[in-house]
């Protein structure tokens, strides 16, 4: 975090760590290359290896990063070694010479993955929504079960139980104005 | 001469951000003022002179369209010209069609009625200077799949 690539131009130093090819056209043309001081060399190389970082990124950190928010990462993808070399080279010239297939394959030496593959749609809600039916359906098989087979009848439902809970409330005077008990007349002992 | 660049770039990224949504191709203002055109005019002929420098590196291509990525704007197409031809200068023909497949992407739901619009305004360029659309790399769909860490078990 403390770490981040920089900008070094116009800063003399004693060594200068420069992650490029050996060709002496690529030197001259290429104006893709960072400057990397040898005290972060240990810091960013050994994650990224031979890579190259070519820009700050998302936030300055030496990451490849497929983010529709950050089109160009900081670090290639792929190394420059071997064929993709020989097509950076021929990446200098017109690039009406080139292939749809070189096109294609310097496109995946630089990046991962295209903008339609990483924000393309996944299907993950229909596992979501399989998921979460199925703990419904466990859950309501459970209760219809432990409802026939564990519960004991609800005692509370009978005419009975019903009956002495209404004597009760008249006996409690429960409800005066709006309740219970202003339907019962307490002089003449009987409903109204 | 990092000072110039760091200033210039500073300049640049005065811009706040902005809560309108784009309701038009090309630069809402940058700054709250009476003059809503003026500084969209502005904005764009900053970008555009960013780009068009001719000595620009791979670096403050990068920066600046990650920048330009991250406002609440689509870019106009004279800034996007620009930008193609500064990846010709740098001698990177994937990222002109990075950046264009970006732009393509931040069209979002009104991508049927701009993007038609910035091809035609860019095909020119494209065609100058060999830079293959989205379409003709067969990049608007998926071509490769990538497997999610989350779907690999025990590997």
């Amino acid at each position: 975090m403390s770490m981040q690539i920089v900008r070094k131009l116009g800063r003399p130093a004693p060594q200068m760590l420069r992650l490029l090819s050996t060709s002496a056209a690529r030197k001259e043309a290429d104006t893709r290359s960072a400057l990397v001081y040898p005290e972060e060399k240990n810091h960013f190389y050994p994650r990224i290896g031979d890579r190259k970082i070519v820009g700050y990124g998302r936030n300055g950190q030496a990451d490849y990063e497929d983010v529709r928010d950050y089109p160009c990462p900081a670090v290639q993808f792929q190394e420059d070694k071997g064929a993709i070399l020989a097509l950076r080279e021929k990446e200098l010239g017109d690039w009406s010479a080139l292939t749809l297939d070189e096109k294609k394959t310097l496109y995946r030496a630089s990046f991962c993955s295209t903008y339609s593959e990483f924000t393309a749609k996944t299907g993950e809600w229909k596992s979501i929504l399989a998921a979460v039916f199925t703990v419904g359906t466990l859950t309501a098989l459970f209760t219809l079960f432990t409802h026939k087979y564990v519960y004991l009848p609800c005692r509370t439902s009978t005419e009975e139980w019903q009956a002495d809970r209404i004597r009760m409330a008249i006996a409690e005077r429960d409800g005066p104005v709006h309740g219970v008990s202003s339907y019962y007349d307490f002089e003449k002992k009987q409903w109204k | 001469m990092l000072r110039s660049v760091a200033s210039r770039c500073g300049s640049l990224m005065i811009a706040a951000t902005r809560s309108r949504v784009p309701q038009h191709i090309g630069a809402t203002s940058v700054r709250m003022s009476s003059h809503g055109a003026a500084d969209a005019e502005e904005f764009d002929t900053r970008y555009e002179a960013y780009f068009n420098k001719p000595d620009i590196d791979g670096w403050e291509v990068r920066k600046a369209m990650n920048d330009l990525h991250g406002m609440d704007l689509i870019p106009e197409p004279k800034i996007l010209i620009a930008a193609m031809k500064a990846c010709r200068r740098i001698n990177d023909h994937s990222l002109a069609v990075r950046y264009l497949e970006a732009v393509k992407d931040k069209c979002a739901t009104e991508e049927h009625k701009i993007w038609p619009f910035i091809m035609q305004e860019i095909q020119p360029t494209l065609k100058e200077l060999g830079i293959s659309s989205v379409e003709e790399m067969g990049y608007d769909k998926p071509e490769l799949a990538l497997k999610s860490v989350y779907d690999m078990h025990d590997e």
